[in-house]
């Protein structure tokens, strides 16, 4: 039997973090007398296992190895290194701290000791704080990468709903004019939805069914994509149909673009389409399969770097071919198992 | 939600699994990796719903619960209440009512729904409903799909906002509205909707007050007949409403009536549309096919198969649309079609099992069709010797086991224009062999006769010994020669169950010829293996207690020596069994020819 959740997506990015921060600060957090940062990195790696929805389930680990690898960086620079001497001298430090913020009448939740609230207070909370900001700031970096790759007059083709493309979109629109085709996938219905938000900023949208793509594509300029998943050979994870039309834009010479906040980088390797994916139920596909005639409805679609020309993420551009660079600064190889 | 209890009716009231629901309860059937009630309440505990109570009526459901161990970081609290003396649903809900734990809402499972249905909005259109109008005490759900089975075959009359007004069953005769009258307004549509493509899904979400009426009207037995019928029938005087919850297109649910209905949810349970509850993804090979055992290269599976954990499927064996349990051993040659074997299941070689369920601990040696095996009647089961591969009539009738009854009755036995043919054949190959080789050319060829005209083991056995026992001669090497050449075809076509008739035709070919001596036959038929010790000995004592027989005093006399040989043997034998066996012993017999 099937043991994962039911409900796929519980945790969205920002409340995975969110409940991070909670149930570090929670009285009956599993963590030792005195917690030293490897601590609470297993501590983190834990709670990512433990709250994971399944193999697929990608954002959860994505944020938490983010914020472990902030919390390697801000410790190695202000020189908090586990040794038993400078635990004392943290501890002292802690006691200071304690007394004053007593005076100042601010309740520290965690335990009683001080090692521990040295620790969290100025290494754990503001790393994730900082990983927070990052992903709620990620539209405008994104917005101002990517306006320099669109002229005037261009037709742009999008498939389904994606919120950074949105974000994208309306802030572009503010410069220049262009048009915009919208894709409707054939098993979800939220290319209709897509349309209608961006046609109340008065943009020129046009919705066509997804068997109108090849006929379309000698008139599309470039083609921008949103996310679920980047992988570290440069391939993608996306909603089905994705590959078939890259495929195609391929064929026509059409540039694709993926636009993703930098964390949905997935340091894991897949080489075909069954590698990262599951199969759904039939009824989803074709809402009258029976036994004997079924459709076969999967969750991802994965396209290969060679299909894609550009990603452009919150903390830069990078090509396919060089995206491993940005993964490397951006976690640690450490923490690839979670 | 914490206050919220599940509870599930964990018997069923009816024989449609006559042999299986004498001994296990219909909830503690295996279904595909495991047992029907752990599905539920995997399902119960995915939707957040921890409280169970199970009404139970066979002790085997209180011992499994005893000895239940799952892991899991949530523990259901699961309570047993036994419902011994109940004899219908009704009863078994009065029987809730007086223990009085439930107070306020509870939702009612039939013990053999599958299902995938996601309880958040149920659970929220019943509070919804509630809080417009106390009077609101029951909410059924259904899914969107075709009409199947005869107890689906519903029509369900609907109000506005989903309200029940009226559950026509379709399979009476006359099918009668309860309205007399109905007022159109031009431009709005009419009031009631007549919907057939819904499938009751066997929950139901109910108020106490559903129990208390349960208790007041002491006669009503079944949920859909008593109490849903009352409640729409005399809509006009009651006040309390039964509305329905439409589950969307791509939730379903499955309940098992019948064997047909089994292999229906198993084969869609594989085939993923109860997703997310699906086989584990580590057993998954192809489309629709899981094995959890090991399977050889050469053996064919189809899709939508299942193979349990600890099974070997040996080469040769096909495997059709069927689902196979834990620990079963298949023999070489096997061909399972459309099947549900149960765990430690053992069948022989070249055995063919199509359309049946076979339970747990079961040994198969005869191809069956459309049966239901159990431990307790495994013997008595109509095991076919004239198996027909290409036999779909019998799928298609209502009584499936009534109609091969008689129809294999017709072809047992044999007309006589067959038996003479038959014969003739018989003669013709054993005159043409005089190789070993041929001699397994003719075992392919009557195998072949053998299958088309749908012969038994016995017309067989009877015509080739009249041919065979005409080729030999008189003397000894004659004898000797002709056995080591057809032994075989004598080996493959007797077994136990022939043994008599081969005896039989050599006696009263013996009688006729006074030149050849039974007691040569014996032993040659003992060398090589084709009579074991136990069968000669009953003959030989069967003949010595005859009585006013020259023939049979000759024949006790002359196989004196031999009958104390065996009882050696036998006796030996025994010995060695107590003893461990050590080694193994090879008499040598010196032949002695009267």
């Amino acid at each position: 039997m099937n043991t994962q959740k039911a409900q796929p997506r519980l945790y969205s990015s920002k409340e995975s973090l969110l409940a991070l921060k909670a149930h570090l600060s929670a009285k009956n957090a599993k963590l030792p007398k005195s917690p030293t940062i490897e601590d609470y990195i297993t501590y983190i790696k834990k709670l990512s296992i433990r709250l994971k929805q399944g193999p697929l389930d990608f954002w959860i680990p994505n944020v938490y190895r983010r914020v472990i690898q902030v919390i390697r960086l801000m410790s190695s620079e202000d020189g908090f290194v586990q040794n038993k001497d400078k635990e004392k001298n943290f501890k002292a430090l802690g006691l200071t701290i304690q007394r004053s913020s007593s005076r100042s009448k601010t309740t520290i939740e965690t335990g009683a000791e001080t090692g521990s609230n040295a620790i969290q207070q100025y290494v754990i909370l503001p790393a994730i704080d900082q990983v927070l900001e990052e992903m709620e700031a990620h539209s405008d970096d994104i917005n101002t990468f990517a306006s320099t790759h669109f002229f005037t007059n261009e037709v742009l083709l999008v498939y389904e709903y994606s919120t950074t493309v949105l974000n994208f979109l309306l802030s572009a629109k503010k410069t220049r004019n262009f048009e915009i085709i919208v894709l409707e996938s054939e098993t979800e219905n939220l290319g209709k939805q897509f349309a209608t938000d961006l046609g109340k900023h008065q943009l020129n949208v046009t919705l066509t069914p997804f068997t109108n793509a090849y006929a379309i594509m000698q008139r599309v300029n470039k083609i921008l994509l949103g996310v679920d998943a980047i992988l570290k050979n440069g391939g993608l994870l996306m909603h089905p149909g994705t590959y078939a039309i890259c495929v195609l834009a391929k064929q026509f010479a059409v540039p694709v673009i993926v636009l993703s906040g930098a964390h949905k980088l997935t340091p894991k390797y897949a080489f075909d389409q069954t590698t990262f994916n599951e199969l759904v139920s039939p009824l989803k596909i074709n809402p009258n399969s029976t036994i004997e005639q079924m459709s076969i409805g999967i969750t991802f679609d994965y396209v290969p770097p060679e299909y894609i020309s550009l990603y452009i993420t919150n903390q830069g551009q990078y090509t396919p071919q060089s995206i491993y660079q940005l993964f490397s600064d951006f976690y640690n190889v450490k923490d690839e198992d979670i | 939600m914490s206050e919220f209890y599940a509870v599930i009716l964990a018997d069923n009231y009816d024989n449609q699994f006559n042999h299986l629901t004498n001994t296990l309860p219909k909830s503690l059937f295996p279904f595909v990796d495991d047992l029907i009630i752990e599905h539920q309440i995997n399902w119960l505990s995915k939707n957040e719903i921890d409280q169970i109570i199970i009404l139970y009526r066979n002790e085997k459901i209180a011992e499994y619960f005893n000895n239940r161990k799952r892991l899991g970081r949530k523990t259901q609290n699961i309570q047993l209440i036994n419902i011994l003396d109940s004899k219908s649903s009704g009863d078994a809900l009065r029987e809730l009512y007086s223990h009085g734990i439930i107070q306020q809402d509870f939702l009612l499972l039939f013990g053999d729904v599958i299902t995938n249905i996601s309880l958040k909005d149920v659970i929220n259109k019943y509070h919804d409903q509630r809080k417009e109008d106390k009077m609101n005490i029951l909410l059924m759900v259904a899914h969107q799909g075709t009409q199947q089975y005869e107890e689906e075959r519903f029509l369900y009359v609907l109000e506005s906002d989903d309200k029940l007004f009226q559950l026509i069953d379709l399979q009476q005769k006359q099918i009668k509205f309860n309205k007399k009258h109905i007022t159109l307004t031009k431009g709005m549509p009419c009031k009631y909707v007549i919907r057939s493509n819904l499938i009751e899904s066997g929950i139901y979400i109910c108020n106490r007050d559903v129990l208390k009426s349960f208790q007041e009207n002491f006669m009503w037995a079944e949920i859909k007949e008593d109490f849903i019928k009352y409640m729409t029938t005399t809509s006009d005087i009651q006040e309390e409403k039964i509305h329905l919850y439409i589950a969307p297109k791509i939730q379903v649910s499955q309940r098992i009536f019948h064997p047909q209905s089994f292999h229906n949810a198993c084969l869609k349970y594989l085939s993923r549309f109860f997703f997310p509850y699906c086989p584990q993804q580590q057993y998954y090979v192809d489309f629709f096919k899981y094995f959890a055992g090991r399977v050889d290269q050469k053996a064919k599976i189809s899709d939508q198969c299942f193979i349990g954990q600890n099974t070997d499927v040996k080469p040769k064996v096909t495997i059709t649309k069927s689902i196979i349990g834990k620990n079963c051993k298949l023999g070489i040659g096997c061909e399972i079609i459309n099947s549900i074997l149960w765990d430690n299941i053992e069948i022989d070689d070249n055995v063919i099992i199509k359309d049946c369920i076979v339970a747990s601990g079961c040994k198969i040696k005869n191809s069956i069709q459309s049966q239901i095996v159990t431990m307790e009647n495994q013997k008595n089961v109509k095991q076919l010797s004239n198996f027909q591969k290409y036999d779909d009539n019998t799928f298609q009738s209502e009584d499936s086991d009534e109609e091969s009854d008689s129809h294999e009755l017709h072809q047992k036995k044999p007309k006589e224009n067959d038996d003479q043919g038959l014969k003739e054949d018989m003669i013709d190959i054993v005159a043409k062999c005089q190789t070993v080789s041929q001699v397994r050319q003719a075992i392919i060829n009557v195998d072949t006769i053998k299958v088309n005209s749908n012969i038994a083991f016995e017309n067989i056995v009877i015509a080739f010994m009249a041919a065979f026992l005409d080729t030999i001669q008189p003397d000894i090497d004659s004898l000797k020669n002709a056995y080591a050449l057809w032994e075989e075809f004598i080996v493959r076509f007797v077994s136990e169950t022939e043994v008599l008739c081969y005896i039989k035709s050599i006696e009263t070919f013996c009688r006729q010829n006074q030149q050849y001596h039974l007691n040569q036959f014996l032993q040659l038929s003992y060398k090589h293996q084709i009579l074991s010790e136990q069968v000669i000995l009953n003959y030989q004592n069967q003949m010595a207690a005859v009585e006013d027989d020259q023939f049979a005093k000759e024949f006790t006399q002359s196989s004196q020596q031999f009958k104390e040989y065996l009882e050696n043997i036998i006796a030996e034998q025994e010995q060695q069994q107590t003893q461990d066996e050590q080694g193994d012993g090879e008499y040598e017999y010196e032949y002695v020819y009267e």
